[in-house]
């Protein structure tokens, strides 16, 4: 049994040794909207994004692997009008993602994207009660996601593709007044990303892209009587991808 | 019900692809602001044409609060008012997916208040004791850290039918409120023998009744009951110790907590309790 672990992780080393690597890093404008009954908060923030990946490219398929991490934090947000900009308001937004994806090319301009992976979404809000009080939340929502898209390549520079991801899973919450722990519960999560982006070669290892992303995260617990409460983000994002 | 509701997640999420604002309230509502409350509600409506009363009597109500439970709160809590269940998108959409949608009036997770008017046949007055009822959960979640809700329902109604009282008699006594309470509960204690100690340690869905098919809710009398024990140990002790009663009580330690604090088992007082109720 060992000896075929040891096997695998040697293939699975030589497959990667010759693998194609890049890391990109990305900065965007990002919109949070957080729903309950109402929309009570929009939030307009500045976003960063960082990826690396991993490409094996055989002769009708590639294989990838995906690290991803946003990463957001920002202290104004909006609700009915007013702009809510206090010491005590943060909001703190970290999905971090790992997806393996199996690639086809049936013809050099196309690709079929099959993935999967498991995500990580951490949300922290912390909300102005008056001048004296706080109240903060944290959601941590651990889950696996399922994943299919279509890419294509043109002029053999560009290159563009469109992908949606579904998870379903359960999410933890905190709560907080003040610093001071109140309780904990847990709903069903159900999450989708949707994502458009694209990318043109510049000059050798290096490649521009630009994309959006919609993420939409929805509680779901009776228990709490409501049905659901939930985020959307939409991040418009430009980057620069380096092959290393 | 759960991949029901997931289906209709997940339609939604396809039709939609997101912007919350297209299904939920956003910008629509007309803001007014006091020492503790921020009120939003609809432009052009009952509440709308209201709000300055029912903002001046919540306020009485917080005072209200601060003073009978002898504490210093200094909080602001987002109140949002609408004229009906109707009213609001978020019922609208789901009727649309046939959920029933039965909480006029409510607290959600990050302590804002919900109120409907229709729930108190548009009576300022009345809607000024509801907002005191919900707020008193804020506080309760902020301050007091009550999780057995059945204690927090009970310690609500009662402060609603205390400051009912107060504002239309210039006073109210614990044993009004037991006294009034008496005949609807009476009954109920005997033939479901849905006793304090049941009810408080009920988790949130028993407590309600939830039907979780349909959201629909069957409460009974249990808002009634609590809020009676309630008056009873506040007629008999100080409220310092009914504070220290609730300083973090849950569902599973409230007898604990109650002993620890009145130095009495929680059994022994709702006997005396119930031998009191039952006297004609």
């Amino acid at each position: 049994m060992i000896k075929k672990i040891l096997v695998l992780l040697l293939i699975i080393n030589g497959v990667l040794c010759f693998a194609k690597k890049n890391i990109s890093f990305s900065a965007g404008f990002n919109v949070t909207e957080e729903f309950f009954t109402v929309l009570y908060q929009t939030q307009y923030s500045p976003k960063f994004n960082v990826r690396f990946e991993i490409e094996k490219k055989f002769i009708y398929f590639y294989l990838q692997h995906k690290l991803n991490l946003d990463f957001s934090l920002w202290n104004i947000y909006y609700k009915n009008n007013l702009l809510y900009y206090t010491d005590k308001t943060l909001s703190l937004d970290l999905p971090f993602d790992y997806e393996f994806s199996l690639n086809l090319t049936p013809i050099k301009q196309l690709n079929i994207i099959f993935g999967s992976g498991w995500a990580l979404n951490l949300r922290f809000d912390r909300y102005s009660k008056g001048n004296f009080f706080w109240h903060s939340t944290l959601k941590f929502s651990p889950h696996p996601f399922l994943s299919i898209g279509i890419g294509f390549n043109l002029f053999s520079r560009l290159d563009f593709f469109i992908k949606d991801s579904i998870g379903f899973f359960y999410s933890y919450f905190f709560s907080y007044s003040k610093e001071s722990y109140i309780t904990s519960t847990y709903c069903t999560l159900v999450t989708n990303r949707f994502i458009v982006e694209s990318s043109i070669k510049i000059v050798g290892r290096y490649r521009i892209y630009f994309g959006y992303t919609n993420r939409i995260e929805v509680f779901l617990d009776p228990s709490i009587f409501m049905p659901f409460l939930g985020y959307t983000t939409n991040f418009f994002y430009l980057g620069l991808k380096i092959e290393i | 019900m759960k991949f029901k509701l997931l289906i209709v997640v997940l339609l939604q999420i396809i039709i939609l692809t997101s912007c919350a604002r297209f299904v939920l309230e956003d910008k629509e509502f007309s803001v007014y602001e006091t020492e503790h409350f921020v009120f939003f509600c609809q432009p052009d409506s009952k509440m709308e044409k209201d709000i300055q009363k029912i903002a001046s009597y919540s306020e009485k109500g917080f005072a209200f609060f601060n003073d009978f439970m002898d504490t210093n709160i200094n909080i602001k809590i987002d109140t949002y008012l609408f004229d009906s269940q109707d009213s609001t998108s978020y019922s609208k959409l789901l009727k649309s997916l046939n959920y029933e949608f039965d909480f006029p009036a409510f607290t959600d997770l990050n302590g804002t208040i919900y109120l409907c008017y229709d729930y108190v046949d548009f009576d300022y007055s009345l809607a000024s004791e509801v907002v005191l009822h919900e707020a008193t959960h804020v506080i309760q979640n902020t301050f007091l850290y009550i999780f057995a809700p059945g204690i927090y329902e009970g310690h609500a109604e009662f402060m609603e039918l205390k400051f009912g009282l107060y504002k239309n008699n210039g006073y109210s006594s614990e044993s009004t409120i037991f006294s009034n309470l008496q005949p609807q509960i009476k009954n109920i204690v005997l033939k479901k023998n849905e006793m304090p100690s049941f009810i408080f340690g009920l988790n949130f869905a028993e407590f309600q009744g939830l039907s979780i098919n349909d959201f629909k809710r069957e409460t009974g009398y249990r808002y009634d009951i609590g809020a009676s024990f309630i008056a009873f140990i506040i007629d008999k002790y100080d409220i310092k110790k009914l504070k220290n009663w609730f300083y973090k009580t849950n569902k599973d330690n409230f007898k604990q907590n109650f002993k620890n604090s009145y130095g009495v088992d929680f059994d022994t007082e709702e006997k005396n309790w119930y031998n009191l109720l039952m006297k004609e």
